[in-house]
């Protein structure tokens, strides 16, 4: 699960996503128990204060739930509620910045649309691929 | 839960201020760090929150005790010199005579620990200070920091002289004992790209002051790099203080920082567009101010019309119309001091250097 944190978004959204994306790829299966704070801290070398507050939002939406005593896992459902989740959010996170990029480059709806229709197939081949 | 507190520190040199009323209050179970330029007083005031270096004016307590010359105190302290900046008064030692000697002052000295991390680091027992390299050096201080287990154990320049896998090594090291022990650790350092994210709160010193003690990730959030078109960029950060500023041809970069209350308003109303933002908080300031106003004239209104005038009923004989004056002159007083204290408020929701 080890990536790279970068400087563009708060560390603990991206400990956020970082479960997310390994609940997504099966990395981390429904019912599973997730890495502590203090391990995920270790792994990233932040503080667990931060990596708390990444996994608490997870608990707050249901993804993760905390097991008294044991650590957190992976709430059932958990699955195909960040699936939802990032559906709604993927015309404002990728097909605007998109079609900005596009209207610089003067490239026009249609030739977007014909690269589209073209990508689709391609598309399970950059699975592993992580957005910027 | 134990607390390191320093009230209105001040200390000079031979005439020269170096720390200015400073006032710090550290908390256990959190690990901080300690930023500042070259000679912003930094290793003074650790020498001081510690009790090695007398305060010229101003108070240090732990737990409400007085540290000066108190054991009962000082026990629970560490403090791991950057043992390079003082080689005169140990270059004559060898690291097993340190490490002995700092056993002797802390009570809690894990002397298994330390051996650990001696085997670990390679370090020669036998060898003199003044033989040491400078990487070696800082490994001493760090043997010391951590076998102490001192409840506050701050640490000066720890990863001077280190290289990119001792560095890490370090970093780990640090988030194993606090994982164990919830350890407090100050760590001053200059390696800040690699380290902001170990710290729970940074603590920021210029010329003998403190800047800022925040949360990291809440300072990082109200942070914000704005580049483009000068022009463009220059309308959007119009009114904000600037940080730092990058010229290339027709592009500038600024870093601007927003109050945290502006943060906090915009999340609250779902808007977290950082280019809106930056883009608003100017203006914001201005809204937080007429706002403020607006709400305490009316409740001066409210006040003299609801409170006011019924008490007074039938007792004075002020016409009316007067009432009505004084009213309004008393939500104009209101009027301005919640204004002015809106204003100062935001105000000082932002860092100057």
């Amino acid at each position: 699960m080890k990536e790279i944190l970068t400087q563009e978004k708060s560390i603990y959204i991206q400990i956020k996503e970082l479960i997310e994306n390994d609940i997504l790829r099966d990395v981390l299966m429904e019912e599973e128990r997730v890495p502590s704070t203090n391990e995920l801290a270790r792994l990233y070398t932040i503080n667990p204060a931060t990596a708390a507050k990444g996994v608490n939002l997870l608990v707050d939406e249901g993804i993760l739930y905390k097991r008294r005593g044991i650590g957190m896992f992976v709430a059932a459902g958990a699955r195909q509620k960040i699936m939802e989740k990032r559906r709604e959010r993927f015309y404002e996170d990728y097909v605007k910045s998109l079609l900005a990029e596009a209207g610089r480059l003067g490239i026009s709806r249609d030739e977007v649309i014909a690269m589209l229709a073209g990508g689709a197939d391609a598309a399970g081949k950059t699975e592993g691929a992580e957005k910027r | 839960m134990s607390r390191l507190t320093a009230r209105g520190i001040g200390k000079t040199y031979g005439g020269k201020q170096v720390l200015q009323g400073i006032d710090l209050e550290l908390e256990s179970g959190k690990i901080y760090g300690l930023l500042g330029r070259n000679g912003a007083g930094k290793t003074t005031l650790l020498s001081v929150l510690t009790a090695q270096n007398p305060a010229t004016a101003g108070s240090v307590t732990f737990d409400g005790e007085p540290v000066w010359e108190n054991p009962r105190a000082l026990e629970h302290l560490c403090f791991a010199r950057d043992l390079g900046q003082m080689s005169g008064s140990v270059s004559g030692l060898t690291v097993r005579e340190y490490l002995r000697i700092a056993a002797a002052y802390c009570p809690r000295w894990d002397a298994g620990m330390a051996a650990r991390l001696i085997r670990e680091f390679g370090l020669e027992l036998k060898k003199p200070f003044a033989r040491l390299s400078r990487g070696m050096v800082s490994m001493v201080s760090i043997v010391t920091a951590l076998a102490s287990g001192a409840e506050f154990t701050i640490l000066d320049e720890p990863v001077a002289g280190l290289d990119v896998v001792a560095r890490e090594r370090f970093y780990t090291l640090i988030l194993d004992e606090f994982a164990r022990s919830g350890r407090t650790f100050v760590i001053s350092t200059h390696i800040i790209e690699e380290s902001e994210n170990l710290f729970e709160e940074v603590i920021i010193l210029d010329q003998g002051r403190i800047l800022l003690k925040e949360n990291t990730q809440a300072l990082l959030e109200r942070c914000f790099h704005v580049s483009g078109r000068e022009d463009e960029v220059a309308r959007a950060t119009a009114g904000l203080r600037v940080f730092h500023e990058e010229r290339v041809g027709r592009s500038l970069g600024v870093t601007v920082l927003l109050s945290a209350g502006i943060l906090l308003l915009a999340a609250s109303f779902g808007l977290l567009d950082s280019a809106l933002l930056v883009r608003w908080q100017g203006r914001i300031q201005w809204i937080v101010v007429l706002g403020t106003a607006a709400v305490a004239m009316l409740a001066g209104f409210a006040l003299c019309w609801f409170v006011y005038l019924p008490c007074l009923d039938g007792r004075l004989s002020v016409s009316m119309t007067g009432l009505q004056i004084l009213a309004a002159a008393g939500a104009g007083v209101l009027y301005l001091a919640s204004g002015i204290l809106a204003w100062t408020t935001v105000r000082n929701a932002e860092v100057r250097f």
